[in-house]
């Protein structure tokens, strides 16, 4: 039986997926990157390898996010793609005929726009990071409410009340004052997830045609107070499609299916890798005035690759 | 008296070979890095755009070199620029600098040339005419080898070699004290870089587009052009120094410029909006019909007139049926999020053109 494993390595959670030839999902990861990624796609490699049934071999391997050259280089992957790409291409997979993907993650958010099938457009948050993953995490701390059931609380909600949404340390200030002012909980919840969908839609949806079938995944979509603030603005349906906190994995385990389909082979260096010692280190490198910060991967002691350079001559492990 | 100048990509070897030829000592800066960016942010207005901190990054470095005398471009057009360089020079005054502060307004010869006369010791016009030819030459060699680098990086035969090309065409530019010796050395650089391409064409062609110093400064776009390259991407770049040159300090080819934007971004902008707000429709709407696969605008966070024409692009979009991607960037732009939308641009092209898309995610694979 062949499998296809796709790794999503993001800022705040890494994702790894294994789907079947029948490109139905039957593992999936979803782990705490917490700032050290080749510790947890080691940790992620072991644990799936238990997971995995006894005669799944692992036949591509694909990376995405943020961390995609890194994951790229430890596992061995056939295809290396940017999330933009494999979040359209597990949606169009999930939901047939979707035109908007609103996704929001740990970090960043981003829209896509689809129309047959095709990409036309999409865009990603620049300079806020209001309403991404980690302000609603934060928040939920501060309420002292498990973060599972944040979404469920604002359903409850009969009056939101209206929150800056603005800058995240606004709507926080704003927050503690409607607490103050006495105002329930469920109402204030409500009310924040309502400011964020604002933000989202007039930063990052801002001048997008928003069409349905419109599909919501990424970490946030499992709030359903987002969700039910989504439909609200935009007075359509919004699908939380299935796998919808590891979709950018679904998409790089599906592209590199592809892949591994045209080229024959692939690259994966098996499960084993978790039991290899990797290092990264970085240097600035003085040979010319432009002070690029170089990363260097050990494999034990043996680079395996380097990458920031911006003129190239460090991309060659050999020297 | 030694002179600071700020950079803007290949800008300072047409500049250093002007004032070296009339025997005026410069101050060598280092292309602009992380430092530059650093020491200008700090010290700059919070809102002001990221063209403004550099250059002020790039005056505070050269003060520091021993540099007493400061050139800066002028202008009177709707935009910000005009003042930068009084506001640079208070910034700097208040930072208890002493220099002197030379403010060059185009479309003033008389006034430029006044300026340089008292300044430095008297030049004779032999001196001046050839000075200013020389410096031309280099301006323009430098540029001519630029747009090869974009055209034959897409096609070379492995990473990273154009690039080593033009940057040693670069430095020969820069040292070369003749005509003569500049057209060989661009013609043997366009030898060089035919010789380690290989013979196919690029199937994805993308326009650059946008604010003039965010274009041509390669550490403030964050190297678009080259990203673009390495990925088997053709790029032209909507302007150089050496046309901005033309086109700002000789009238007629000015009036003509002008004629020629007004003329191209009919419908969309009838108006001057500053910096180069209407050249940025204009440059849209004439690449769209020169069949180019998808535009990117680069545009510096808060530049007004680039914000005007950001938010009429979607309709030149709309009517051509081509991608266009705005990129804000400001000091605080992350070279990784840049890459993403780059590589997904890509993508979406490539998919647009779909018959030839088996070739492109490989040819994408190779590069990452």
């Amino acid at each position: 039986m062949k499998g296809f494993l796709g790794i999503d390595v993001g800022s705040v959670s890494t994702n790894l997926v294994v789907i079947d030839e029948q490109e139905e999902v039957i593992a999936s990861l979803y782990l705490q990157t917490a700032g050290q990624p080749i510790k947890v796609i080691q940790e992620g490699m072991r644990t799936l390898a238990k997971t995995l049934p006894e005669r799944m071999e692992i036949a591509g391997v694909g990376t995405t996010g943020s961390g995609r050259q890194l994951a790229g280089v430890l596992v061995g992957a056939d295809i290396i793609k940017n999330e933009i790409t494999a979040h359209a291409v597990a949606t169009s997979h999930m939901v047939p005929g979707v035109q908007t993907i609103l996704e929001i993650g740990g970090q960043d958010s981003k829209i896509i726009l689809l129309r047959n099938g095709i990409v036309t457009d999409f865009a990603m948050n620049t300079v806020c990071a209001a309403g991404t993953g980690s302000f609603l995490d934060h928040q939920a701390v501060r309420l002292q409410i498990p973060i599972q059931e944040f979404g469920k609380l604002a359903l409850k909600s009969t009056n939101p009340v209206r929150i800056a949404g603005r800058c995240s340390v606004f709507a926080e200030s704003d927050m503690i004052h409607k607490q103050q002012l006495g105002h329930a909980l469920e109402d204030i919840i409500a009310g924040l997830c309502e400011a964020l969908v604002r933000n989202y839609l007039n930063n990052v949806g801002k001048g997008k045609e928003i069409l349905p079938p419109i599909a919501f995944q990424g970490g946030v979509a499992a709030n359903l107070g987002m969700k039910a603030a989504f439909e609200k603005a935009l007075g359509m349906e919004v699908i939380v499609p299935p796998h919808f906190e590891v979709m950018g994995a679904v998409g790089a385990a599906l592209i590199a299916k592809k892949e591994v389909a045209k080229v024959g082979k692939t690259n994966f260096k098996g499960f084993n890798i978790s039991d290899a010692h990797y290092q990264a280190k970085s240097f600035e490198c003085g040979g010319c005035p432009n002070l690029c910060e170089v990363v260097q991967i050990f494999e034990d002691d043996k680079v395996i690759a380097r990458w920031g350079g911006r003129c190239g001559k460090w991309e060659n492990v050999a020297v | 008296m030694y002179v600071g100048f700020p950079h803007m990509g290949n800008a300072h070897i047409g500049i250093r070979g002007l004032f070296k030829a009339l025997g005026i000592l410069t101050i060598d800066l280092p292309p602009v890095n992380r430092l530059t960016v650093e020491l200008g942010a700090k010290y700059s207005p919070e809102c002001s755009c990221l063209p403004f901190k550099t250059v002020l990054g790039n005056y505070i470095q050269a003060l520091e070199k021993g540099a007493d005398c400061l050139i800066m471009l002028g202008g009177c057009g709707p935009c910000r620029f005009g003042y930068f360089g009084n506001l640079q020079e208070k910034i700097l005054r208040d930072l208890g600098y002493d220099f002197k502060m030379i403010i060059l307004e185009p479309l003033d010869w008389r006034q430029t040339l006044r300026q340089l006369q008292e300044t430095f010791s008297p030049v004779s016009w032999k001196q001046l005419i050839y000075a200013s030819r020389l410096a031309w030459g280099k301006t323009v060699a430098a540029d001519t080898i630029e747009s090869f680098s974009h055209f034959y990086r897409a096609r070379q035969s492995r990473p990273g070699i154009i690039t080593g090309i033009y940057q040693r065409g670069l430095e020969k530019i820069d040292k070369a004290y003749d005509l003569a010796s500049l057209r060989t050395i661009v013609k043997e650089v366009e030898g060089e870089m035919k010789a380690a391409v290989l013979p196919f064409e690029p199937e994805i062609k993308i326009a650059l587009i946008g604010d003039i110093y965010t274009l041509i400064e390669p550490y403030v776009n964050y190297q678009t052009d080259l990203k673009l390259g390495e990925k088997g991407v053709q790029v032209e770049r909507s302007i150089y120094s050496s046309r901005w040159l033309k086109e700002n300090f000789i009238p007629w080819e000015k009036k003509k410029k002008r004629r020629k934007m007004l003329r191209d971004a009919k419908g969309y902008l009838k108006n001057m909006v500053g910096g180069h707000g209407l050249d940025t429709i204009a440059n849209a709407v004439r690449y769209s019909r020169e069949g180019f696969d998808g535009i990117i605008q680069i545009l510096p966070m808060t530049c007004m007139p680039e914000i005007v024409a950001e938010s009429i692009l979607p309709r030149v979009a709309e009517d051509y049926q081509i991608p266009i991607m705005s990129l804000a960037v400001d000091e605080h732009s992350s070279d990784t999020g840049l890459q993403t939308r780059l590589e997904a641009f890509i993508d979406l092209i490539a998919q647009r053109k779909k018959d030839k898309k088996d070739y492109f995610l490989s040819k994408v694979h190779e590069a990452s």
